[in-house]
């Protein structure tokens, strides 16, 4: 059992940013990371010392001087490295579990305050045979490419948001063959769409998208605009992937099929905010229909509506690494104000000049949001044996089945098909769950989310024990 | 790019030795070499890294006799034995271990 | 407008379910009303045991056997698969002060035919080879089984549509109204009123309220049970295993004490293991009064686990993936009320504590007995609901 003035949970951009401006108000810290560097997913310890050449020039300026701060202020933070949360009580207490850590795997923080940046995970929209190893989603591929694993010479992107972008780029750097890109919306929309990014973007990221285009033409690599993937056959280092042609509504023109040939595959579509620990520790969230997620609802000094409990980043809402340092920072003040650390008059000051630079950054996440997510024809032409539940191996017949036995709810298909039920407790299937209850009994019934339930992670029985 | 400085291990899929570098995880590795499935589903179907961040569970194996582990999150130690898991018949004999 | 049925039954749970399919395939009218889901209630925060191991001799054993020989038949004929198995179960005993109650215990179920079997200390290793080294035997309960509560109460609404029976969803029952006679005349709910003289009241731990629209004091009380879900691994052991302190600790006998910490005692914890069909497992239980709260506690769950590995040690590595409680409707006798009132055409059905899912067949049968007035397969007096005194209004 230990105490903290603060307990981050996610060692990301936001957690880290905001361990570092409580730690330099002179509060003690615990930081607290499931992987075993600190980072995220952004800002990778692989990427130290890449200044030189990096994809991502903005993102090595922000690590190296967060990790400057960081090491300045390190000895007044505690950081717990391969460690997850798998309780978070009202109380603010922290149950932690880490696997690796011989000495002491489980333990309880107690904090007077809670700063939670889990991140996102991806948006994943079922198809046949997304299952089968070898196909990945855009971020796992990604994280794979940054430690110089390349999975296959030949590889399949599909999807819209802004990571294929940055797993395309990855891929050219590392001078892999890319087979094709494949994006759900014509390359009119995405212009479209995109121009008021123009304003909001900043040059960096700018200069980024026109540098990928200018590879991509260079490279010759097929692109494939408003299309998708409907099937994937064959296995990892021979798969064949079929693509079909879809309208404004994602739905199929029905023009001809196209074949692409390739050695792994990385679909996705946009970033959803984690929302586990937030949920369980009771906090209010409400579903944004303009984003198309979940999220945790709170104030504009990142408070939940659980009183001591802040939640900062991509995992309550994805505008990117930038504003999540600046998030997390707002937290930071805005804790280390509550506790007695700050003035009101010095938070206000320090917290308003953020919000400016958070407003702009808001706005380029919300168009990031409306380019990645999928319309409605996307599950339509999902087939019945398309496995949804990927833990429990639900098809979507199944699904069908259950609605038409009379399920009127997502727990009542839980209940009668599994689904839910695996490791991943519904991070997946529960994306796209309420849209097939909607699709199958053509009843609009009001969305849900599966109840939060203790462990957020699965832990071993002698970590329950104690 | 950084220089490689990376320090090779060897470690055991299956019964066979397989190379890895100081730093990856069990997952990387085998994906390094080719091996994309690493587990086998109730139903019989394969499976294997899908997110590679540790939320989706995909790609669990038993390593060093413990079942379900996930491989993405775990680093490669020299000398680890990792072993195909199959969810319909989940078996540990003593030189797993 | 008005619907008509011959039975209203209130409560889309195992009971209720179960009720509608008897009624209904005895050819009855019934309306099942259910204010969410199909097993949204306790049904759906269960596990899925049969079993007698946990009656108590007499009436309570020969009423659970009766009820347990129902379901070989009733798995043949529901369309949907609802994972029954009868492999037995084993209640394990601790040490040597356990056995001499547990033997006396077994005689006495043997001499109600219950086939109990003491099983010594090298027979119940060999039968489970997890059990930790110290446990001195266990009682074999041959007959008991175990299926899949959310699919035996799914497959009995399918049953009972099948047979004629409406099912309302999302319709919760606002008031029922007597006629000049005091009998039952009509259902109200949130929807549709529906006009009967027949109304079944299956709410399980709702029981009382629907009890106050009719006058009547329903002595159910929510009862806390949690649940551990154990991931799909290693074989822990293969039937339903439980503890002879789970019998005490149900029944509240305190003629003897466990070995136990105090917070097990504080929170009625036994083990009950079972392994599910879909090959990963369920640990319980807990035993609290906490209101209607179905939030698990982490000190309950942490008694709950160190009371598991404490009987099966290779537990400690495995991993949780989940935890739920559920409310078990309690009466002060531990037995459920199935039985007529003072109101015509009012019944209750409801009180089974932790045994709803075994005793939700002869549950439907004797109801549909009682209703089309036709002897009982059991006699009905335990079950009485006059037997409370709190029909004095």
């Amino acid at each position: 059992m230990s105490s903290a003035d603060v307990i981050v949970v996610g060692g990301g951009p936001a957690g880290i940013s905001a361990a570092v401006e409580a730690a330099k108000n002179k509060l003690s810290v615990v930081l607290i990371d499931e992987n075993t560097s600190l980072g995220g997913k952004v800002f990778r310890p692989e990427e130290a010392g890449a200044e030189s050449d990096p994809a991502d020039p903005l993102a090595a300026r922000l690590r190296k001087r967060l990790f400057q701060s960081f090491e300045s202020v390190a000895d007044g933070i505690r950081v717990c490295l391969g460690s997850e949360v798998w309780n978070i009580e009202g109380d603010k207490s922290v149950y932690v579990y880490s696997a690796h850590d011989q000495k002491t795997s489980q333990k309880v923080f107690y904090g007077k305050r809670l700063i939670i940046a889990p991140g996102a995970i991806e948006r994943a929209v079922p198809f046949e045979g997304w299952t089968t190893p070898g196909v990945f989603t855009v971020g796992g591929l990604n994280a794979l490419v940054k430690k110089k694993v390349v999975p296959g010479n030949r590889i399949l992107i599909a999807g819209s948001g802004p990571l294929p972008l940055v797993l395309i780029n990855n891929l050219l750097q590392a001078k892999v063959k890319i087979s094709a890109i494949v994006v759900p919306t014509s390359i009119k929309t995405i212009i479209q769409k995109s121009i008021p990014i123009l304003s909001c973007a900043g040059r960096h990221r700018i200069k980024q998208g026109f540098e990928a285009i200018w590879r991509i033409r260079k490279n010759q690599i097929p692109v494939f605009s408003s299309h998708v993937i409907k099937n994937v056959s064959g296995r990892h280092n021979d798969f064949k992937a079929t693509l079909v042609q879809i309208g404004s509504d994602w739905k199929p023109m029905g023009g001809p099929e196209k074949e692409v040939s390739a050695d792994a595959i990385a679909v996705g579509y946009g970033l959803v905010p984690s929302v586990e620990l937030t949920q369980l520790a009771g906090c209010e969230h409400r579903y944004d229909e303009t984003l198309g997620y979940w999220r945790a609802v709170r104030s504009t000094r990142m408070e939940t509506t659980v009183s001591g409990i802040f939640v900062a980043g991509d995992g309550v809402q994805v505008k990117g690494y930038e504003a999540a340092v600046n998030e997390g920072k707002l937290a930071g003040i805005e804790v280390a104000h509550q506790l007695g650390k700050v003035t009101q008059k010095d938070a206000n000051q320090w917290i308003g000049s953020l919000d400016k630079k958070l407003k702009k950054m808001e706005a380029f996440g919300k168009i990031l949001d409306r380019l990645s997510t999928p319309g409605p024809g996307l599950l339509e032409m999902v087939p019945d044996t398309t496995t949804v539940c990927r833990c429990e191996e639900v098809t979507l017949g199944e699904i069908r089945k259950a609605v038409g036995d009379g399920a009127a709810s997502i727990n009542d298909i839980k209940r009668r098909t599994r689904l839910g039920m695996g490791h991943c407790q519904g991070k997946f299937c529960g994306q796209v769950i309420n849209e097939l209850l909607t699709m199958f009994s053509k009843e609009t019934r009001p969305r849900e989310s599966f109840t939060p339930r203790i462990p957020v992670r699965p832990v071993p029985f002698k970590v329950f024990a104690g | 790019m950084r220089a490689e400085t990376a320090m090779e291990i060897m470690f055991e899929f299956d019964g066979r030795p397989v190379k890895a570098q100081e730093g990856q995880t069990i997952g990387e590795a085998l994906l390094a070499n080719g091996i994309a499935t690493v587990r086998k589903t109730r139903k019989g179907a394969d499976r294997g890294v899908y997110c590679a961040m540790g939320v989706c569970y995909e790609c669990r194996a038993i390593v060093n006799g413990t079942p379900n582990t996930r491989t993405c999150m775990t680093p490669v130690t020299q000398g680890c034995k990792v072993m195909t898991q199959e969810d319909a018949r989940i078996e540990v004999n003593d030189e797993q271990c | 407008m008005t619907k008509t049925a011959d039975v209203v039954v209130i409560g889309g749970g195992v009971v209720g379910s179960a009720i509608a399919y008897f009624l209904s395939r005895a050819k009855l009218k019934v309306t099942l009303v259910e204010k969410g889901c199909a097993a949204g209630g306790t049904s759906g925060k269960c596990d899925g045991n049969v079993a007698i191991y946990d009656a108590l001799p007499g009436y309570g054993c020969q009423m659970n056997k009766m009820s347990q020989d129902m379901f070989p038949a009733m798995a043949e004929e529901l369309e949907d698969d609802i994972e029954w198995t009868r492999k037995g179960s084993v209640v394990l005993v601790e040490n040597e002060a356990e056995m001499a109650f547990a033997q006396a215990h077994c005689r006495e179920m043997v001499a109600y035919g219950m086939p109990f079997r003491i099983m010594d200390s090298n027979e119940v290793r060999e039968d489970e080879p997890n059990l930790a080294d110290d446990i001195v035997g266990g009682i074999e309960v041959a007959c008991d089984g175990s299926l899949n509560p959310m699919a035996l109460c799914n497959g009995l609404i399918k049953g009972a549509r099948k047979f004629g029976a409406t099912v309302l969803n999302f319709t919760a029952v606002t008031g029922i109204s007597l006629g000049a006679n005091g009998k039952v005349e009509k259902i109200l709910t949130n929807k549709d009123d529906i006009a009967t003289e027949n109304v079944v009241n299956a709410a399980g731990i709702w029981s009382p309220e629907i009890g106050e629209m009719v006058g009547l004091d329903i002595p159910v009380k929510p009862r806390q049970g949690q649940l551990i879900v154990g991931e799909r691994s290693l074989p822990v052991a293969k039937r339903k295993i439980s503890e002879f302190g789970y019998i005490m600790a149900k029944f509240e006998k305190l003629d003897y004490q466990r070995i136990v910490t105090p917070e097990m005692e504080k929170y009625g914890v036994a083990l009950v293991f079972e392994p599910t069909a879909a090959l990963n497992f369920l640990i319980g239980s807990s035993r609290q009064f906490v209101g209607m709260d179905t939030a698990c506690d982490p000190a309950v769950l942490r008694a709950m686990a160190q009371r598991a590995i404490r009987f099966f040690p290779v537990l400690k590595d495995i991993k949780i993936i989940r935890t739920y409680a559920g409310l078990r409707p309690y009466t002060p006798d531990h037995m459920p009320i199935i039985s007529d009132t003072r109101i015509p055409g009012f019944y209750i059905a409801t009180g089974h504590e932790g045994n709803g899912i075994g005793l939700s067949l002869i549950t439907g049968q004797l109801i549909t007995q009682m209703i089309c007035q036709s002897e009982p397969d059991i006699s009905l007096e335990p079950l009485r609901f006059d037997r409370f005194n709190q029909d004095q209004q």
